[in-house]
């Protein structure tokens, strides 16, 4: 029966016509963009992870608070959510980063020590970059003892804004496309089964099952996502080699979970335009290859 | 086995109230019937019903014990495998060969033995195309054609051949071949039910004749 729908199917899909390629190419684009997408969310991720691993929350305490309520103050962060670490810098500790960092001593320059205590917190991977780490230094500022909290909130919004209105339109684009290309499979086996009529009619009146008359349709349906698989990959390939993207990002690397992770390797691309076309193509065929 | 096909008070009517109604008749197996009947007399209607490509809007056919008020859709391979078809048109499918014509009927039914190839080729040898097997229907004259159609009609041993009409295309001397060929099927056991308009050609060979005017059974 598979066979027997296979080579009828294949039969179907050498008589392509304009709207068949029409199918094709929609198809392609569809899964072309579902591809480039997936390694571009990996990129993303990969790149907003290494970001965020380089910029901390740092919350300025008054200059009353000893190690003891210090300590205090880090725990009541540490009970906040996506806090990954809170380390504790002192007077002396400060001036030796300030000295790092601008090469004086600031001890020796002022006969005292100006700087505050503070707590360093660095946030989890997974925490949104505009809302939770605003959300957490909301709640820092609020502790007493706590003076003043900095962190790089502004570049922080406009990552996490680039990140979800690209995502968003990326989203949007991913699904119209998914709507053109069903819609041109769909027509294009509503014309396969038009022009192959003879062939349900005698295969019904022959005594062939209900799937004998659909099945090559459905056939038809993943022969096209199968060639438009293919092509997508194919595609994808040459944009990874002339763009010279990292097409081999690690998706636990890029700092996301097991479940959370998908390898769209090309076998998945293919897999998912087979997938595609036969739905799109047993829809059709169910809906117009009435059981008589 | 004593009536292989009976129509019990069978009507069907299209929306233009044309059609057939309260049909009964018997057919015996190795019977060959002639249905004769003018042009719109219902004899296209009746054959269709038989086959239940349209399903009687009361009565019942008794197909072989299977009763047509009875049968689910998923049973309805079981009963067109048991009647074979033969259109007056041919119905080929002009973009594949003779011999894939025929072996399109044959994958359908499943439970005889032989492949389908085999098989096919085993009915165009019985049409005398054994020669032809590879040929396109578009190659071939109208006789051979009707040949294949016969071929495809006889491919998965039916017990009943339906013809609509199968010499009105064909020449003389082609329509005396495939009336020819019909008679061998019917003394090899296949029980024939013919609809035809024109009754005299088949004078030399059948047992029964029903006679349809305006959609009723006027002679039987």
């Amino acid at each position: 029966m598979i066979i027997f729908s296979l080579r009828e199917g294949w039969r179907n899909f050498g008589n392509l016509g304009v709207v068949g390629l029409l199918s094709l190419a929609s198809l392609t684009v569809t899964l072309s963009l579902i591809g480039l997408t997936s390694r571009g969310y990996l990129l993303i991720e990969d790149w907003k992870a290494g970001l965020l691993g380089r910029f901390e929350i740092e919350a300025f305490l008054s200059d009353e608070m000893d190690s003891t309520k210090a300590l205090d103050i880090s725990k009541n962060i540490r009970s906040l959510k996506n806090i990954e670490d809170v380390r504790y810098i002192t007077k002396q500790a400060a001036a030796e980063r300030f000295e790092d960092l601008f090469g004086e001593d600031i001890v020796e320059l002022l006969d005292y020590n100006p700087l505050p205590t503070s707590l360093v917190i660095s946030m989890t991977r997974d925490a949104d970059p505009f809302r939770s780490w605003e959300k957490t230094s909301q709640a820092i500022a609020e502790m007493p003892g706590v003076v003043d909290v900095v962190y790089a909130g502004e570049l922080l919004a406009k990552v996490s804004r680039f990140y979800h209105s690209t995502g968003s339109s990326v989203a949007i684009v991913i699904g119209v496309a998914l709507i053109v290309s069903v819609l041109f499979t769909v027509l294009s086996v509503q014309s396969a089964i038009l022009s192959r009529d003879e062939f349900i009619q005698i295969v019904t009146l022959s005594g062939g099952t209900s799937w004998m008359a659909r099945g090559p349709f459905v056939a038809l349906g993943g022969y096209y996502g199968l060639v438009s698989g293919i092509t997508a990959s194919i595609v994808m390939a040459i944009v990874g080699w002339f763009v010279g993207m990292g097409w081999d990002v690690d998706p636990a690397e890029a700092g996301l979970s097991l479940n959370m992770s998908i390898r769209w390797d090309y076998a998945t691309l293919i897999a998912a335009g087979v997938l595609l076309g036969m739905f799109s193509a047993g829809w059709t065929a169910s809906r117009r290859i009435k059981r008589k | 086995m004593a009536d292989p096909l009976k129509l019990l008070n069978i009507t069907y009517n299209y929306s233009d109230l044309s059609g057939v109604s309260r049909i009964s008749f018997e057919v015996n197996s190795g019977d060959f019937t002639l249905i004769v009947g003018k042009t719109g007399a219902g004899k296209t209607t009746l054959l269709k019903l038989i086959s239940l490509e349209i399903v009687p809007f009361s009565g019942e056919i008794i197909l072989e014990k299977m009763r047509s008020s009875e049968i689910k859709p998923r049973l309805l391979p079981k009963w067109r495998r048991r009647i074979g078809i033969i259109y007056q048109n041919f119905r080929l499918l002009n973009d594949r060969s003779a011999l894939e014509n025929v072996r399109l009927a044959a994958v359908c039914e499943r439970n005889l033995p032989g492949r389908p190839k085999r098989r096919a080729l085993k009915a165009l040898a019985r049409v005398g195309l054994s020669h032809k097997v590879h040929s396109f229907p578009n190659e071939l004259s109208t006789g051979e054609q009707q040949r294949i159609a016969i071929a495809r009609a006889i491919v998965n041993e039916p017990f009943l051949l339906l013809a609509d009409e199968p010499v009105s295309n064909l020449d003389e001397e082609t329509a005396v071949e495939i009336i020819e060929l019909l008679q061998k099927l019917n003394q090899a056991g296949t029980t024939m039910l013919v609809a035809t308009h024109q009754p005299e050609r088949f004078t030399s060979y059948y047992s029964n004749t029903l006679k349809l005017d305006s959609g009723r059974l006027v002679e039987h």
